[in-house]
């Protein structure tokens, strides 16, 4: 005769890559490392944003995981900026998971101050995962509508700074840069907004200064 | 399941994460951890599965149920029925700590008026219930 067997569970199947994440954090902290999730739609400037900044952070201070479904395009042409950077290959993913972080973690050229992770260009699925950063960066660009905000709630709700790109197109372009950032505040209150033009080496200093107040402040001297 | 490291080349493959869909990926995670956690018996029949889906979670209902019935064939999951139950939503206020249950962005709390707030309860997909069937040699 069988017999029915019941059990509640509670077991979450989203968080299974927080404690993973959580690992992945734990190493940064241990070696010092800020660790920075840059996540945006494909074609932001998220690529140029790091070959711009990164040098300012100091090449030999930073490495960089790339994410994308395919090629090594990204992480090559940060190499030609003098910094390392290792290229995840996901191969139909849509998102990085920390478990990708963590493979690489070994990798590292040790000792470093900054690892920034540029994720695959996508606003839905990588805002559910850590990676085991200390920061969250969202970046959209003008050409993308002033509209997105709202339209991606959780992206913005899990982000620590803004950064709207591409601002040299402003006047070509109905974007309305204050609409962007009053949306954004009312999701996330405390957002650090910065306005850039990547191409046009602007507003780059500003979030160089966050950056490395960000590492003071998680590792005081 | 492919993974390579290549240090000279500096690139890493995964392959190992469902077809990217990202509700094949869950529904990879739920076997993963059923299996994990009640080994397979002889006899043992897994008869449904519980899930609890928050609104905030990026995921689904509709695309889980398929994704569900198109993976789970042949498969010991195969006579399993799936349910997914829709949990109302929970935060917290940033200014004011007091909780509440929005439906929808953006959250303004109804005790001080002010925006923002922590997810407590709805940006998560639990397995909330596990029903099976042990016949008597198991």
């Amino acid at each position: 005769m069988p017999e029915i067997r019941s059990d509640q569970v509670s077991v979450s199947l989203m968080k299974a890559n927080d404690a993973v994440a959580s690992d992945v954090q734990h190493f940064f902290n241990q070696h010092r490392i800020l660790a920075v999730n840059l996540l945006s739609a494909p074609g932001s400037g998220k690529t140029t944003l790091l070959e711009k900044l990164l040098p300012m952070l100091g090449a030999d201070h930073v490495n960089v995981l790339v994410g994308d479904l395919e090629t090594e395009r990204d992480a090559e042409r940060i190499r030609r900026c003098g910094i390392t950077a290792f290229q995840i290959i996901t191969s139909g993913s849509c998102h990085l998971e920390a478990v990708q972080i963590k493979q690489a973690l070994p990798l590292l050229r040790l000792p470093l101050e900054y690892v920034f992770i540029e994720n695959v260009g996508n606003m839905v699925c990588p805002a559910s995962y850590s990676l085991g950063e200390h920061r969250r960066i969202v970046m959209v660009s003008t050409p993308e509508g002033d509209d997105k905000v709202l339209k991606y709630p959780k992206l913005f709700l899990t982000a620590d700074a803004l950064i709207i790109n591409k601002a040299d197109l402003s006047p070509y372009l109905p974007y309305q840069i204050e609409r962007v950032k009053a949306e954004a505040r009312q999701i996330r209150p405390d957002i650090k907004i910065f306005v850039t033009s990547a191409l046009q080496n602007q507003g780059i200093d500003e979030v160089k200064e966050y950056i490395q107040a960000e590492r003071r402040k998680h590792f005081p001297e | 399941m492919k993974k390579f490291v290549s240090e000279k080349y500096f690139v890493i493959f995964c392959a190992d994460k469902g077809n990217g869909m990202h509700e094949t990926s869950l529904i990879q995670n739920l076997f993963d951890l059923v299996r994990e956690q009640y080994p397979a018996e002889t006899g043992t029949k897994i008869l449904s599965l519980t899930l609890e889906c928050g609104a905030f979670s990026n995921v689904e209902p509709v695309l889980l149920k398929e994704a569900f019935s198109i993976m789970k064939k042949g498969t010991e999951f195969e006579p399993t029925e799936l349910y997914i139950e829709v949990i109302p939503t929970e935060v917290r206020c940033f200014h004011c700590e007091e909780m509440y249950s929005p439906d929808d962005f953006p959250f303004v709390c109804p005790y001080c008026g002010n925006l923002g707030a922590y997810i407590l309860r709805g940006d998560d997909l639990i397995l909330k219930h596990i029903e099976m069937e042990v016949s008597e040699h198991a």
